[in-house]
């Protein structure tokens, strides 16, 4: 009876082994004839799980737009999309597998740039093309030739920061963000254009994401006594401390949110009124639409400011495989690199020699009676 | 496809250092470090940081490995006279520890951006080749740490580290020294780490504080108790299976066509069901230890 | 000074009860359950689903019902799936439950999204309490967590089952002999160790929001606790909580630039999750049993 037990169980095991062997040799006869396949890494869970989940939206809008449009070289265009899982190993096996298994000549990801790093090194040597769209590091620029970024890096957005915050009177500032590579980018980028025009930043305060509470970190903003909180978070972390200082009096204090519609997007109104902050041109009079299109499709605002930069990315591929009239990774790497000024979702995208966003302009938006609006600069 | 199957087999043959590693300290010596990762990072980020500076890897690999026996050997230390489940718990401590400290120190680890553009192993060849070279490395150590670790097993000293493990107020009884075996393990365990977290490195080229979370010891330990602790075969095995579980997951998602919006909660389910599946239905592991008369040769 | 207490309040009480369901557990079951913390967002995006579809319930009914849902799940994981992996040894059981928690965590972003949700309760002004600063919603959560406590060390040490725990928790094969039902104890214990981490998961989601992957970010503060207050412990597991809570609070008001003439220089906050583990280590170094325990420190 107990031998008989232990073979059943041998032979469970062993079927779920076989089940995982099987699929594997099954996914990549999957794909069909008729379409044009590009990857993309995000981290669907774990810890970045909402923004991965908007990066997947952004692919989502784009991949519907792209084949309403007639798709690309006169096929359907599919975005194979692999979770992360916000680890770097489950990055670069996901990247292996849609470069050796899936074929996609191009590979869209991912959002840390812990991540990104590694995952753009690997594709670099396999001669794929990558596009991050959500990684700001400035270490991205020296991934090599076939690595583009759809989104600013931290100097373009720590130098609008700074401007901005120096244009409205302030002269001493405080600076929260979270304790991550993108936190830790802005923070310096900003901190460095400010402290050049003449302000001070009088304490910077990187917090650990996940916490129950974040008074501790909000005290040590009071005692500062700053003129103004420049701040980002993503939309859990920031609803918690938009909430806390709102309940500890801070928010008498002038707010200024870097990626504002992030920061507010699921805080209760109440808690950020009247803050001001930069935002992508998404709320702008030329941006709107994109903001439209996402409400409309998904019934909410944006959970974080990435979904753009994934649609960008995706209807950048699309136009450069058109535009080379082919999907190798090299004939699309070159027309990518000379497909110009680029009018996408998050403003117009053109890329510099290292493939990196040029530019990238932002506006000042202030949040009144419940959404965004363009104040004036 | 062969390039996949070529890096999830190196993958598997690094952590199967770790696991051969851990199972030296957990499977022999019952210590329950849940720390491990602190010693692989330590070994990783050892490796980042000499690299960095201009050592070739050969030098750099075995100051790792130096790096990550010394970690071991303090927290040996630390954990003189604590009770076993409270030291693994210290040790968990410990590397969330050595983790803030990569993530908050900049000058010397990159903090949360991590180092990156780190030449790796082989910068001479490319692709498959290179992938085959790695691969040969990596089996060739993996190969080296196995025996190390069973001929440790069959000596006077894995006799004495099973007798602490089963019973270590005998093995005091008895004259041996708990403190100075379990600091000599873990020293030799963390030289293991040290050398897995190093070739980590060194293949991806890429080390960051995200490596270090507590998840990726818990990791380590699911290798060894699938392949059955106290057996070296198993950790090698365990080690092997989880790694194609966590890289072959995702094919399964693309047999079964389901909402993209669930990649993320399916693949993690998968991974977790599988785990406890085989825990449940052969709860020794699937390589179990070979029992051995503890009192064969009694000193 | 006022303020620090009242810091110091809020964060125990974010922690407290959901130790507390730890060491409850741990006391009957002789293993650290990893999948205890995701009891704490299991219970909130119950009590949240049930506050959505009955709006007419009233929030107490919508926190009871989540509150039942978290205890009813820990019991049938225990009945289910514990109970054979303890079989197993405490390592097997400890991966079990971490599998366990990742199939937990999968399922509940599979179910309610990715994206933070709210109780529709009022915001309120805060009150100013001699300088300190706190809202109704916090004073609210403070005073539950204290009913809490109160009510549930007052049902251990008043009746028959609170006798019983205690029994089992000191001495399994005593209590048996002495006609106790040790299995249906068990399973009470354990249903009651799950309430009390859904409570502290649905009052963390009243006072702020519910992040359905909170159980991630609790799980290492919430074993700081009940390691620093000694595993097992039930008046320990709130005491650990208010240590490290304490210990976070005061050490990132100490101001080390006292010396320097540079004006205040402050712990950099990214080491704030350190200070509990450095309070786990301190704590084991200087007593190896925890603040309060029955024997841990090895004979």
């Amino acid at each position: 009876m107990a031998r008989m037990n232990g073979m059943t169980r041998r032979s469970a095991g062993g079927a779920l082994l076989g089940a995982v062997a099987l699929a594997m040799l099954g996914g990549g006869a999957a794909l069909a004839q008729d379409t044009v396949t590009l990857g993309a890494v995000l981290p669907l869970s774990g810890a970045s799980a909402t923004i991965g989940e908007d990066q997947r939206r952004g692919i989502e809008l784009a991949v519907e737009k792209v084949n309403a449009d007639g798709g690309v070289l006169g096929r359907k265009l599919a975005v194979a999309v692999e979770d992360s899982g916000g680890r770097a190993q489950s990055a670069i096996d996901a990247a292996r597998k849609l470069v050796s298994v899936s074929k996609t000549p191009v590979v869209i990801g991912e959002y840390s740039s812990g991540n990104t790093i590694p995952v753009g090194q690997y594709l670099q040597r396999e001669g794929i093309v990558h596009i991050n769209p959500g990684s700001s590091s400035p270490v991205i620029k020296t991934i090599g030739d076939r690595s583009f970024s759809t989104i600013g890096l931290d100097d373009v957005a720590g130098k609008f920061t700074a401007q901005a915050v120096y244009g409205m009177g302030h002269r001493k500032a405080v600076f929260l963000a979270p304790n991550n590579a993108y936190g830790q980018g802005v923070y310096s980028e900003t901190k460095a254009a400010f402290e050049a025009l003449g302000g001070q930043v009088v304490a910077n305060l990187l917090y650990t994401e996940g916490q129950s509470n974040y008074r501790r970190e909000l005290q040590r903003i009071a005692a500062a006594k700053p003129d103004v909180i420049i701040y980002s978070g993503y939309g859990q972390e920031a609803a918690t401390i938009n909430r806390e200082a709102f309940e500890l009096g801070l928010s008498k204090t002038p707010w200024f949110g870097i990626y504002l519609s992030m920061c507010t997007a699921d805080s209760r109104p109440e808690t950020v009124e009247g803050q001001m902050g930069m935002e992508v041109n998404y709320v702008g009079p030329d941006g709107a639409w994109y903001r439209d299109a996402y409400k409309k499709k998904f019934g909410k605002e944006f959970a974080t400011t990435f979904s753009g930069y994934t649609y960008d990315a995706v209807m950048m591929a699309a136009a450069a495989i058109n535009k080379a009239g082919s999907a190798e990774p090299a004939k699309i790497r070159e027309a990518l690199a000379a497909l110009g000024d680029y009018a996408g979702a998050t403003g117009p995208i053109a890329f510099d020699a290292q493939g990196q966003r040029k530019t990238q302009p932002y506006i000042v938006v202030s949040y009144k009676g419940g959404e965004l609006k363009t104040a004036a600069k | 496809m062969l390039e996949f199957c070529l890096h999830v087999l190196i993958m598997s043959a690094i952590f199967g250092i770790a696991a051969v590693s851990l199972n030296l300290q957990a499977g022999t010596g019952g210590l329950l470090n849940f720390g491990q990762i602190a010693l692989f990072g330590i070994g990783a980020y050892a490796v980042a940081i000499l690299t960095r500076a201009g050592l070739p890897w050969p030098a750099a690999l075995p100051a790792g490995m130096a790096a990550a026996a010394l970690g071991g050997f303090a927290i040996g230390r630390l954990g003189r006279d604590l009770a076993a489940e409270y030291w693994a718990l210290a040790t968990l401590a410990v590397a969330e520890l050595v983790r803030l400290v990569a993530l908050n120190e900049d000058w010397l680890t990159g903090g949360p951006q991590g180092i990156g553009g780190i030449v790796g192993l082989f910068p001479g060849l490319d692709g498959v080749a290179r992938a085959l070279a790695t691969l040969a490395l990596a089996a060739l150590l993996l190969l080296g740490t196995a025996l190390m670790a069973r001929r440790l097993g069959q000596t006077q000293f894995g006799r004495v580290l099973r007798l602490m493990r089963e019973n270590p107020d005998l093995a005091t009884a008895l004259g041996h020294d708990i403190v100075a075996c379990k600091v000599k393990v873990l020293a030799i365990g963390g030289a293991m780490a040290g050398l897995a977290g190093g070739l980590y490195t060194l293949y991806l080229a890429f080390i960051g504080p995200d490596q270090l979370l507590p998840f990726e010891t818990f990791l380590i330990w699911t290798m060894v108790v699938l392949g059955g602790l106290g057996n070296v075969a198993g950790a090698v095995v365990g080690a092997m299976l989880v790694t194609t579980l966590y890289a072959g997951i995702p094919f399964l998602k693309d047999a079964v066509a389901l909402p993209s919006d669930l990649t993320g909660s399916l693949r993690v389910f998968a991974i977790g069901s599988i785990v406890l599946a085989v825990l449940m239905l052969k709860p020794q592991g699937l390589v179990p230890e070979r029992l051995r008369r503890l009192h064969a040769q009694r000193p | 000074m006022i303020q620090i207490l009242i810091d110091t309040l809020i964060r125990t009480s974010d922690l407290a009860l959901i130790a507390l369901g730890l060491n409850l557990s741990y006391g009957v079951s002789r293993f650290p359950n990893v999948a205890h913390v995701e009891m704490a967002p299991l219970g909130a995006a119950v009590a949240l689903a049930v506050a959505a579809l009955f709006p007419g319930g009233g929030l107490v009914g919508a926190a009871v019902a989540g509150a039942l849902a978290a205890g009813l799940a820990a019991m049938l994981l225990h009945r289910f799936a514990f109970e054979r992996l303890a079989g197993a040894g405490p390592a097997s059981a400890l991966i079990g439950s971490l599998a366990i928690a990742m199939m937990l965590r999968a399922g509940l972003q599979a179910v309610f999204g990715t994206r933070p949700q709210q109780f529709d309760t009022p915001l309120t002004p805060p009150h100013d309490l001699w300088g300190a600063i706190l809202s109704d919603l916090q004073i609210a959560a403070i005073a539950i967590t204290a009913v809490c406590l109160i009510g549930f060390f007052a049902m251990l040490r008043l009746t028959p089952l609170g006798r019983s725990i205690r029994a089992i928790a000191a001495n399994p094969a005593l209590a048996t002999a002495s006609g106790i039902d040790a299995r249906r104890v068990t399973l009470v214990t354990v249903f009651l160790g799950g309430t009390l981490a859904g409570i502290g998961g649905i009052l963390l989601a009243l006072v702020t929001q519910l992040d359905i992957g909170m159980g991630q970010m609790l799980l290492l503060p919430v074993f700081a606790a009940a390691i620093v207050g000694g595993l097992g412990s039930l008046p320990g597991a709130v005491i650990g909580a208010f240590a490290i809570a304490l210990a976070e609070t005061l050490v990132m008001r100490i101001d080390f630039g006292l010396l320097a003439a540079d004006g205040p220089r402050y712990l950099p906050l990214g080491y704030l999750t350190g200070i509990g583990f450095a309070l786990i280590v301190v704590t084991l170094v200087y007593r190896p049993e925890g603040l309060l325990s029955r024997g841990g420190r090895r004979a």
